[in-house]
């Protein structure tokens, strides 16, 4: 056993020996990126961060060094990975707000003062993540959604004087989005019906039951347990010409009507933007205030609007050019 | 990367995670290598505890307080998974299944996703750091006291007459019942005091990382069995009761010996590392068996050699 032990150690030190001989300390720019599990939405982010670098002058390989961790959705490991990566990065860019929470948790410890940035977290003031005295080097886009924006597009259809919301009453950020699409449908003069549901299995009956009192538009938050079921509502829609605005344009190839998205490239662009102007020395994390997205796009599902024989407004459609 | 940053990276966060986890593999070591049990609440459990941890310290409950309210939690739910499995008769495997899906439904509720400590709240490491000015060794300084100090009492208990039945009554049970020991109420005992352990462990971690999501409970139990099985491979199987608690706590500075290097190699795509956790699982725990088969190939080789040599 004791030549086992005695293995293992030497291992880690051939391990320790291969890092450091890879490593060449030269004078580039060590960037770190901590994303959080690998998800469509994320990798779309991670890229926008460093093609936006790329196009500011920054090239990995070539003037910066660009290491990613991705501890897979494994809290613990994530730890660590924020830890490993803070310690040998100039700046570091957190993908998620628990990417993000361990990136400043990590500088916090180490008394490191390093820049780090974040995206795709919908809370950052709840989270914790920017309000804080102790760590201030810390700015980022937040990828909350524009509710209003998207309950705007109901007021389009001329059919459409009751909206629902459908979503999980035991997610926070669905409830948050539910409140808000309440003072859109006042501000749009729309009646508001509020269809919160505890389990999957409630979705189906919960629809049906919007549908018997009248609403002929429902708006669907970035709610997982509705996203993951969406395609089950997708016969009863059209069957009942029930309009389906999703915040979230996957959703609406999943059987959603149509819908502004969150564009995950633009985000990580735009934070990409923020980390330029850090790396040119032009503007400290600091001072650059942290900012929601202002990339949306928004996705119209043709096949739904030709069952149901509505035409899209030209309006709507002049909206998916601009982009 | 270089050289300090990298040794700077292990001494900092192998000690920190390394204890830990260590208290989380006690939990562990208690449920499947005493009671014999292999029980999967802890994934829900441990991120119970930290939710609860600092939920309570956002509340502006002291922070030592709020471990012991961790702890108490635990103790409550090992209480509930015992009782699942004694007085309902659910299978051990399956009442720990049903309290890791039910947990998750609380820690969403408790925590709708994540949580994470208010700025300017203290935790027991930030106000020991007061005193000596260094996150990292406060860190370390304790965890390494709750560790010392839970290790020692373990040790204490399971060798006083109640803890030794305790420990009969997982290995054999008829054989205790035989001997007048209420086996049911010991299997019951030992799941609250192993899931105190997980709490404990839970809690620390949340105090640590200022921050916890729903699902970091995910992948626990295999981390704790892997420090497990690596405590015994090290340093052997039949070990005695102290030294099983020793190898505990070197297989979780091991563990996180090797997780710490692989994360500090440049360039490493990191979404290999469930796969590499795996292998490595799979050597640690067939290690015996695979040196076993060796010897007896040497043995049979040897024996071959033996006989033609009297052949000639």
């Amino acid at each position: 056993m004791k030549k086992i032990a005695i293995g293992m150690i030497s291992l880690s030190l051939l391990g320790m020996m291969f890092t450091t001989s890879c490593g060449k300390s030269s004078g580039k720019k060590q960037i770190g990126i901590l994303q959080v599990a690998t998800h469509d939405a994320l990798d779309l982010c991670r890229k926008g961060f460093v093609s936006a670098l790329k196009d500011g002058g920054f090239v990995d390989g070539e003037n910066i060094t660009i290491t990613t961790q991705n501890p897979e959705g494994d809290s613990t490991k994530q730890v660590s990975a924020a830890k490993s990566l803070v310690l040998n990065s100039d700046l570091v860019f957190g993908i998620s707000t628990g990417s993000a929470q361990a990136l400043k948790s990590a500088a916090v410890d180490f008394e490191k003062d390093i820049p780090i940035l974040f995206s795709a977290s919908t809370d950052p003031v709840g989270s914790n993540i920017t309000t804080s005295s102790e760590y201030e080097n810390i700015t980022g886009t937040s990828d909350a959604g524009d509710t209003k924006k998207n309950v705007s597009l109901f007021t389009y259809f001329s059919n459409v004087d009751k909206v629902a919301c459908l979503y999980n009453s035991a997610e926070q950020n669905s409830q948050i989005q539910k409140e808000e699409c309440k003072s859109a449908c006042a501000d749009f003069n729309l009646s508001f019906e509020d269809a919160g549901i505890t389990s999957a299995n409630q979705i189906n009956s919960a629809f049906q039951g919007l549908v018997s009192k009248g609403v002929d538009g429902v708006f669907i938050p970035t709610d997982n347990m509705v996203a993951e079921n969406i395609s089950l509502l997708k016969d009863i829609a059209v069957e009942n010409k029930v309009i389906l605005v999703c915040a979230d344009t996957s959703l609406v190839a999943n059987g959603g009507s149509l819908g502004f998205g969150v564009d995950y490239k633009g985000l990580g662009e735009q934070t990409g933007m923020m980390a330029i102007d850090i790396l040119n020395g032009t503007k400290k994390a600091k001072d650059i205030a942290w900012e929601k997205t202002t990339s949306f796009s928004i996705a119209i599902n043709d096949e739904f609007f030709t069952k149901i024989g509505i035409t899209v407004p030209d309006e709507i459609k002049k909206m998916m050019l601009v982009g | 990367m270089n050289w300090n940053a990298i040794g700077y990276f292990l001494l900092s966060d192998v000690p920190v995670q390394g204890l830990i986890w260590a208290i989380f593999a006690l939990g562990v070591f208690v449920t499947y290598r005493i009671l014999d049990v292999a029980d999967l609440s802890v994934e829900g459990v441990f991120p119970l505890a930290a939710i609860l941890s600092i939920g309570a310290i956002n509340l502006g409950v002291d922070p030592l307080l709020s471990l012991l309210i961790s702890v108490v939690a635990g103790m409550a739910v090992g209480f509930l998974n015992g009782v699942l499995h004694i007085y309902l008769k659910i299978p051990s495997l399956l009442s720990g299944i049903i309290i890791m899906i039910s947990l998750y439904t609380v820690n969403v509720v408790l925590s709708s996703g994540n949580i994470s400590i208010n700025s300017g709240k203290q935790t027991i490491f930030t106000i020991f750091n007061q005193l000596i000015n260094n996150r990292i060794l406060s860190q370390i300084i304790i965890l390494f006291l709750f560790v010392a100090v839970i290790f020692v009492v373990v040790y204490w208990f399971f060798g006083t007459e109640y803890g030794l039945s305790l420990r009969a009554s997982g290995k054999n049970k008829t054989m205790s019942k035989a001997n007048g020991i209420n086996t049911h109420n010991r299997y019951i005992v030992g799941m609250i005091i192993a899931t105190a352990f997980i709490a404990l462990a839970g809690g620390l971690w949340g105090q640590t990382s200022k921050a916890t999501a729903t699902d970091s409970g995910k992948g626990t139990i295999v981390i704790g069995l892997a420090i497990v099985f690596l405590g015994e491979v090290i340093f052997g199987r039949k070990l005695n009761f102290k030294k099983s608690l020793i190898s505990i706590v070197l297989g979780s500075f091991i563990y996180w010996l090797i997780m710490d290097i692989i994360y500090s190699i440049p360039g490493f795509n990191t979404n290999y590392t469930f796969l590499i956790q795996a292998v490595f699982i799979t050597i640690v725990v067939a290690a015996p068996r695979i040196k076993k088969l060796f010897a007896h190939m040497q043995r049979h080789k040897n024996s071959e050699e033996e006989s033609e040599v009297t052949k000639i």
